[in-house]
């Protein structure tokens, strides 16, 4: 089934409150980002304070002419500063938040189908392209394993040690060409490959 | 011989006095014992009353922001903060659970507060991922080192490119 994609908004709210995606402390995590409102935490707060992009995935099952929330997605900006913590303030595309609810996880039937999770995946890599980003983070939690192999499928690599609260900073880099258009990339104007060599 | 059976007499009732006495003295330490294990079980119920009202209040808080209700913007604060203060007496009250259970009580609300214990665990956990979001999104959770290994990446691939 193809997934359709709608851009969330507050007025979506009331539609999302049944979503269930898992009982770790990630998924619940999860689902209240996504079902909170302001001044609460979450997707509807961080689209007014951050300007992120959150979608909802919709299957639409025609025979019972019913649509399923399959999962959400998220697209922001992380801010960073070279030389820290004084130096120009950089910019490269952040993934807030992304989850598969637990009715849609797995394969779905059928031949040539995909894990919605990689068609969700692909839509978010694809907008921060779009965007003009050239770098895309995003953190996970060191247990989260699954959540961690299925990034690494995607082309992001664990760069950042785990922090206090346990997560790993990754980061998939979007093209090869070091001057294409769109903003300009976080990296070139970051550190010096010989910098970097020090560490 | 009046003075013999006297004396008898005293004895074996000052030897039922004892006893009593000392039966007392061991009833009145399993008494101790039970009324501890009872205190246990009120605190216990203390600690669940306030859970249920807390869960209350955020779930009928959270809903009512859904609902587009006005809510103060302190409430989540105020939420976070009683959530840890309620975790705050549990180790103590477990171990004196533990205390109970070891002299053989059964304490009918120890379930229920444990789980009660797991679900604000996890409320405080899930806080803790919320305060970690919020420094990713400052791109605090990305800081110098990784966007320095960013860069030796993004020069690998263009090496690896041309």
């Amino acid at each position: 089934m193809e997934l359709r994609i709608q851009e969330y908004s507050a007025d979506l709210l009331s539609q999302i409150q049944s979503f269930e995606c898992g009982t770790d402390d990630w998924c619940r995590h999860a689902e209240r980002w996504i079902k909170s409102a302001p001044p609460f935490r979450g997707a509807i707060e961080s689209i007014e304070t951050h300007g992120n992009k959150v979608w909802l995935y919709f299957v639409d099952v025609d025979v019972f002419d019913e649509k399923y929330l399959v999962g959400f997605s998220s697209l922001g900006k992380v801010k960073w500063k070279i030389p820290p913590p004084d130096g120009l303030e950089r910019e490269a595309a952040f993934i807030p938040m992304l989850a598969v609810s637990l009715r849609f996880q797995g394969k779905p039937e059928g031949e040539n189908t995909k894990h919605y999770s990689d068609e969700i995946m692909e839509h978010v890599i694809r907008v921060a392209r779009e965007q003009g980003h050239r770098e895309l983070c995003l953190y996970v939690h060191e247990d989260n394993a699954r959540a961690r192999r299925k990034y690494e499928k995607h082309g992001f690599s664990v760069l950042g040690s785990k922090n206090s609260k346990g997560n790993l900073a990754m980061l998939k880099v979007l093209d090869n060409q070091l001057s294409e258009g769109g903003q300009p990339s976080a990296l070139e104007s970051g550190p010096r490959l010989g910098d970097a060599a020090a560490l | 011989m009046n003075d013999l059976l006297d004396q008898d007499y005293s004895l074996k009732l000052a030897k039922k006095h004892v006893e009593e006495y000392s039966k007392q003295d061991s009833i009145k330490a399993l008494h101790n014992e039970a009324m501890e294990c009872r205190d246990c079980e009120d605190w216990l119920e203390i600690g669940l009353e306030a859970f249920r009202w807390l869960k209350q209040a955020d779930q009928t808080i959270r809903q009512a922001a859904v609902e587009g209700f006005a809510v103060s913007s302190s409430a989540p604060n105020s939420i976070a903060t009683l959530y840890r203060a309620w975790l705050r007496p549990c180790d103590r009250a477990e171990g004196l659970a533990k205390e109970q259970i070891g002299r053989g009580f059964r304490l009918k609300n120890l379930t229920e507060f444990r789980e009660a214990c797991e679900f604000v665990r996890q409320q405080v956990r899930i806080i803790d991922l919320e305060d970690a979001l919020d420094e990713a999104q400052q791109g605090e959770v990305f800081d110098e080192v990784f966007w320095q290994r960013a860069a030796l990446k993004r020069s690998d691939q263009s090496d690896s490119s041309r």
